[in-house]
C-alpha cells in the first residue's frame, strides 16, 4: 500500500490562504494529474505532502502515518521540486552517489542509462546545467530512486519536444515495471492527458473535482448550432461555458445525462481535458 | 540509516575546508621557522591558535544549515534527523580539531616559542611533575568544549537568520552590537556595581579565581552549547523550505 | 498511430478498433502474439490501465486470448468474428447516419440508391 490521505488541509501564508480545507485520497499505484492554474496551490500541496512546509491545520497520512517529521514516511516519497535543492557545486554523478545513500534502492545503472539516453553529462556541475537539463537531472533521480510515491512538479519544464516524448515513455515503462503512485502537476495538459488515470483539479486553493480521466471525458462535450436550439437543449444541463458567434452558439457541457433526442441542426463534438480545464478554471 | 547518511554528508561537506585550514595552520610555523616568513622584530612567535580554530568552526557552523537543509529535504530527511546529524558532526569535528590542535601545540612548542591559548590562561597550574601530559589533556578537553560551543553558536546564528524576516534580521544584527559596544561599556564604566557583577561572573564562568580551574570554563562552554542547541532545535523544528 | 484526439471515442475503444483493423489486415495473424499492454502503453504514451482496458474488450469478444506467462495471442477464428461484428455495426454506423444526413439535405431514397449504384460503377 502507498495510499496518501489528505485530511482537511489548510495552509495560510501571511495574508493569503493557499489551500482551503483540502481533503483527498490518493489511491495507490495510479498516475494522477494535479491540475490548476498558476497560484492555485499545486506546489503548496506537493510541498505539504513531503513536509517541506507545515500545514496551518489538517494532516497528511501516508499509509496511515503522519508525514510530519517522519523519516520513514518521507523515505517512501520523492518529489521533483521546481526550486533546486541540491548544492550548487555538486556534480551530477556525486548527486547520484549521495542519493544512493539516502535511498538505498536507488538504481545507479538505470540512472546512468537514462543519463546516456537524454545526453546528460554526469561529470557536469548541477549549477552549470541548462533549465532543460536541470529538469532531466531531477527526473532521472526521481525515476531511479525506486520509491513508492513520486511527486512530479512540472517535470518537463524547459524540455524540448523530443525529450518530453522520451520522458513520458520512460515514465510509463518505469511505472509498468515498478507500479507506484505518481502525481504529475503540469500545465502541458494536452500532452500529458493520455498518461493520466485520474485527475485532480484545484482552483484557488480548493479541490474542484477528482475523477477518472476517462469518466470525466465521457461527461464532457461541445454542442454547437443555432442559438435558440442550443439554449433549448442546455437549459437543464450542466453548462461550463458558452460563446456566441452571430446566430450560432457553442456550449461546453459537463453532463452525465445521455445525449438523446438531439434536435436536427445541433452538432456534438469532443471536449478534451485541456478545453475542459480551461472552462472549469476560468474566472 | 538516514542519520548515518546525513552525518557522512555533513562531514564530507566540511572536509575540504578543514584540509585547507590545517594546510595554512601548519604552514605558518613551518614557514616562520624556516625563515620564509618573518614578523617584524625577527623573533617569531605563534600564539593561541585555538582562537583561529574556534573562529573556523564557527564559520563551519554558519555554513552548516541552509544548503544542508535543502539537500536533506530533497532526500526525505526530517529536520529532527538533520539536527541530530549536525550534533554528531560538530562534536566529531570539534574532537578531531582538538586532537590535531593538541598535537600541533606539542609539536610546535618544540620548534618555536609557542604557547597555546589554553596554556596562556591556565598554564600556571601545570608546572608540576606530570605537567606535560595533563596540560596536553586539559588543553585538548578545553578546546573540544570551546570548539563545540563555537560550532553550535554558528549554527544558531544562521538559524536565527533563516527564520527571521528582513526586519528581524536587522534587529538581530544590530541589537547585540549595540549591547556590546554601548550598553556593556556604559554599565561597566559608569555603574561600578554592575561592572563588579560582570567581573565576578566572568571569573566564575571561566574558573579564573585564585585557584585557576579550566573545568569550570568547560562547564560553562557545555552549558552554553546546550542552550544554543536547544535554541537551534526550536528554530529548526518547524522551519519551512524557502 | 491509432489515436485521434479529436475523436469522441474513448482511447481504449480506439485501441480495440485499431487492433481489430490490424488483425483484419493480416498484420497480426491468428495464433500469433500481439504487443503487450506495456509496449502499447509506452509506444503510444497512454496509461497502462487504458491499454489494458482496450485489450480486455477484445479478450471479452474472444478475439484475443491470454497464454499464461507468454502474453496475448490472436484467437483462431478472430478474423471471422471481427467481420461478423463489423457487419452488424455497419448498419448503425453507416446506413443510419447516411439516411440522417440525406434527410438534412433533402435527398430522396431513390436518389440515394442511384448514388450507391454510381459508387459501384465508378
Amino acid at each position: 500500500m502507498n495510499q496518501i490521505e489528505i485530511k482537511g488541509i489548510t495552509k495560510v501564508f501571511g495574508e493569503t490562504t493557499a489551500l482551503k480545507n483540502v481533503t483527498l485520497t490518493i489511491e495507490p499505484n495510479k498516475i494522477y494529474g494535479l491540475l490548476g492554474r498558476n497560484g492555485a496551490g499545486k506546489t503548496t500541496l506537493l510541498n505539504l505532502m513531503t513536509n517541506k512546509i507545515f500545514p496551518t491545520s489538517g494532516e497528511i497520512l501516508i499509509d496511515g502515518q503522519n508525514v510530519l517529521e517522519n523519516d520513514q514516511a518521507l523515505s517512501q516519497i520523492y518529489c521533483i521540486a521546481e526550486t533546486n535543492l541540491y548544492p550548487e557545486n555538486m556534480k551530477v554523478k556525486s548527486a547520484f552517489d549521495w542519493t544512493k545513500k539516502f535511498y538505498p534502492d536507488f538504481d545507479r545503472g538505470y540512472a546512468d542509462m537514462l543519463a546516456h539516453k537524454f545526453g546528460l553529462d554526469t561529470s557536469k556541475k548541477i549549477k552549470s546545467l541548462s533549465a532543460g537539463y536541470n529538469s532531466i537531472f531531477k527526473m532521472i533521480i526521481a525515476l531511479s530512486c525506486q520509491v513508492k510515491i513520486l511527486l512530479l512538479d512540472e517535470p518537463v519544464l524547459g524540455l524540448d519536444a523530443n525529450h518530453r516524448d522520451l520522458f513520458y515513455k520512460e515514465l510509463l515503462s518505469n511505472y509498468s515495471a515498478h507500479p507506484k503512485t505518481i502525481i504529475i502537476s503540469t500545465h502541458l495538459i494536452e500532452e500529458a492527458a493520455d498518461l493520466l488515470e485520474d485527475v485532480i483539479i484545484i482552483k484557488e486553493g480548493e479541490v474542484l473535482l477528482v475523477d477518472q480521466v476517462e469518466n470525466l471525458l465521457s461527461k464532457g462535450y461541445t454542442l454547437s448550432g443555432v442559438a435558440s436550439l442550443v439554449d433549448e437543449y442546455i437549459k437543464d444541463k450542466n453548462v461550463l461555458a458558452q460563446s456566441s458567434f452571430g446566430g450560432l452558439k457553442t456550449a461546453y457541457l459537463l453532463d452525465e445525462s445521455a445525449r438523446v433526442n438531439l434536435p436536427q441542426g445541433l452538432e456534438i463534438s469532443k471536449l478534451d481535458l485541456q478545453q475542459m480545464f480551461i472552462h472549469l478554471t476560468n474566472v | 540509516m538516514k542519520l548515518q547518511s546525513i552525518i557522512r554528508y555533513q562531514l564530507s561537506d566540511s572536509k575540504k575546508s578543514l584540509l585547507i585550514f590545517y594546510a595554512i595552520m601548519f604552514s605558518i610555523p613551518l614557514l616562520t621557522t624556516t625563515g620564509f616568513l618573518s614578523f617584524g622584530s625577527g623573533s617569531a612567535e605563534v600564539r593561541g591558535t585555538e582562537m583561529a580554530s574556534a573562529i573556523f568552526i564557527f564559520v563551519i557552523g554558519l555554513n552548516s544549515f541552509r544548503a544542508n537543509f535543502l539537500f536533506s529535504q530533497a532526500n526525505g530527511v526530517s529536520r529532527k534527523t538533520q539536527f541530530k546529524g549536525f550534533l554528531v558532526t560538530i562534536l566529531l569535528i570539534s574532537g578531531v580539531m582538538a586532537i590535531i590542535d593538541a598535537i600541533y601545540t606539542h609539536l610546535f612548542s618544540l620548534l618555536v616559542p609557542y604557547m597555546s591559548f589554553f596554556s596562556m590562561i591556565y598554564g600556571s597550574i601545570y608546572l608540576t611533575d606530570s605537567a606535560p601530559l595533563s596540560a596536553l589533556f586539559g588543553g585538548l578537553l578545553w578546546s573540544f568544549f570551546l570548539y563545540a560551543l563555537y560550532g553550535m553558536f554558528g549554527y544558531f546564528v544562521t538559524l536565527v537568520y533563516y527564520r527571521s524576516g528582513l526586519i528581524m534580521k536587522l534587529v538581530v544584527s544590530i541589537v547585540p552590537a549595540i549591547f556590546i559596544f554601548f550598553v556593556l561599556p556604559y554599565l561597566a564604566f559608569v555603574n561600578l556595581a554592575v561592572s563588579r557583577v560582570i567581573v565576578n561572573l566572568t571569573v566564575l564562568a571561566f574558573g579564573l579565581g585564585v585557584n585557576l580551574n579550566p573545568y569550570q570554563s568547560m562547564f560553562t562552554f557545555s552549558l552554553f552549547f546546550i542552550i544554543f542547541a536547544i535554541g537551534s532545535y526550536l528554530l529548526m523544528r518547524r522551519a519551512p523550505i524557502k | 498511430m491509432f489515436m485521434d484526439n479529436s475523436s469522441e471515442k474513448p482511447i481504449y475503444v480506439q485501441l480495440a478498433e485499431w487492433m481489430m483493423d490490424a488483425i483484419l489486415s493480416g498484420a497480426f495473424p491468428e495464433e500469433t502474439q500481439v504487443p503487450s499492454t506495456t509496449e502499447i502503453s509506452v509506444t503510444y504514451r497512454i496509461n497502462p490501465a487504458t491499454a489494458l482496458k482496450g485489450i480486455n474488450v477484445l479478450v471479452d469478444d474472444a478475439i484475443l486470448y491470454k497464454k499464461r506467462g507468454l502474453g496475448m495471442f490472436v484467437s483462431s477464428g478472430a478474423k471471422e468474428r471481427i467481420l461478423e461484428k463489423r457487419r452488424k455495426e455497419f448498419f448503425d454506423s453507416f446506413i443510419s447516419s447516411l439516411i440522417a444526413e440525406a434527410e438534412k439535405l433533402a435527398i430522396t431514397k431513390i436518389e440515394i440508391m442511384d448514388m450507391i449504384e454510381r459508387g459501384y460503377t465508378e
